[in-house]
């Protein structure tokens, strides 16, 4: 499938204007730092993917979501956001404690923040991570939950505070399909994780783990970009 | 060369496959196929396994495993949340049991499911699952379908699935 020429004709604009670099420093500075913090991926990651992501999610300075959802974090339905704010599958393990606590209570619609939180979601989307069920240590007792119509044990586990894992330890006989009126006895206990490695950060997988799927293009966009445009910005110093 | 325009709606938009599900002969549960897309819609709706603020654009039953004797049933689930210039996907293979009841659900970009063989789920491309550092394009359900590993298939060698 190819490239709408519409598409291609609003990202030729950043050719020859310096607005579509407003950004770059904030990436540079995302990037760097978690070159820091993950070593081993250090010299994988190019900064310029992530510049082509936010001009193709954008669609450049002219386009509202530039100042606002650069990245397009915190769009209706999108489960980044939440991730995100409930410091969960692995965004935990990725967000500094600044950034948690300003994307819990700033605003998403500021632009920079907007960033920032899409190369976090993108960060968590390419780890590799190991998850473990483990027991709250500060609430051991043992609870009962009376199974209603429409539950499953992943629905049950979010509701209730604990663990499919948990749920099938100490409901063996369970396992299988779940009665209406039917008993199970669970503990507090939530999944954690541990980032075990990282998948190669290729226009491919990004348009696979960030856009899921979702652009049939999104991979041959970013490349477009990276390997068309880029190399012939125009900027006047 | 025609060209297809999807106009995305509030309302679902359903590409129901109508695949032949392989099933064990020994397998005690009667095998599950969907000949009504409204059914399909009510099984997931009713699952809670759809997000209501996402648009639906293809939901189907991709086929059925085998697992310890038990029939499962895979549908093949994909979402689009509206973005500036583009759609971001929420694809997903979804597993549900012999109440319908959601067992696994395991998401994916392009690696959309194929077909089925026994306890074994085979993917147009390859993804990885959390908890595993390897990649592969075959999922291989076990544990009541809770757990799951990866390999790698030529899925040429497994061509001709139906003998005519």
């Amino acid at each position: 499938m190819a490239i709408e020429p519409k598409w291609k004709e609003t990202i030729k604009q950043g050719l020859n204007d310096p607005k579509w670099d407003k950004y770059d420093s904030v990436i540079k500075t995302e990037v760097d730092a978690y070159a820091l913090k993950f070593k081993p991926l250090a010299s994988k990651v190019n900064w310029l993917l992530i510049k082509a992501m936010l001009w193709s999610e954008s669609g450049g300075p002219s386009n509202k979501a530039w100042d606002t959802r650069p990245l397009q974090i915190g769009n209706t339905g999108d489960p980044a956001y939440a991730i995100l704010k409930n410091a969960e599958e692995g965004s935990e393990l990725i967000m500094s404690e600044t950034l948690k606590s300003s994307i819990a209570s700033g605003s998403i619609n500021k632009p920079d923040l907007n960033i920032k939180a899409g190369i976090a979601y993108l960060y968590t989307r390419m780890a590799v991570t190991n998850i473990i069920s483990i027991r709250d240590l500060k609430d051991s007792k043992e609870y009962e939950h009376k199974v209603v119509a429409g539950d499953n044990l992943e629905k049950i586990s979010k509701k209730v505070g604990t663990t499919i894992s948990e749920l099938r330890r100490l409901n063996p006989k369970s396992s299988g399909t779940l009665k209406i009126g039917q008993t199970l006895k669970y503990v507090k206990a939530t999944m954690q994780r541990s980032i075990i490695g990282w998948r190669e950060f290729t226009a491919d997988t990004i348009a696979d783990r960030y856009n899921g799927g979702g652009d049939a293009n999104y991979s041959a966009k970013l490349t477009y970009i990276i390997t068309e445009i880029f190399p012939k910005l125009v900027r006047t110093k | 060369m025609n060209r297809i325009y999807l106009t995305l709606s509030t309302t679902f938009i359903l590409s129901f496959l109508g695949c032949q599900s392989t099933t064990d002969k020994s397998s005690s549960s009667k095998a599950q196929t969907f000949s009504d897309q409204a059914a399909l819609i009510n099984l997931v709706r009713g699952a809670e396994i759809t997000d209501k603020e996402r648009s639906l654009v293809h939901l189907s039953h991709s086929c059925n495993l085998v697992i310890d004797n038990q029939i499962y049933t895979v549908i093949d689930m994909r979402e689009l949340v509206k973005g500036a210039t583009t759609a971001r996907g929420i694809n997903q293979i979804i597993l549900l049991n012999s109440e319908h009841q959601l067992v696994n659900r395991i998401e994916y970009g392009q690696a959309r499911p194929l077909f089925c063989e026994s306890n074994k789920l085979y993917l147009y491309d390859t993804l990885i699952v959390d908890g595993q550092a390897k990649e592969g394009n075959v999922l291989h359900f076990t544990d009541a379908g809770f757990a799951v590993t990866v390999t790698t298939e030529n899925l040429n060698t497994k061509l001709p699935l139906i003998s005519h």
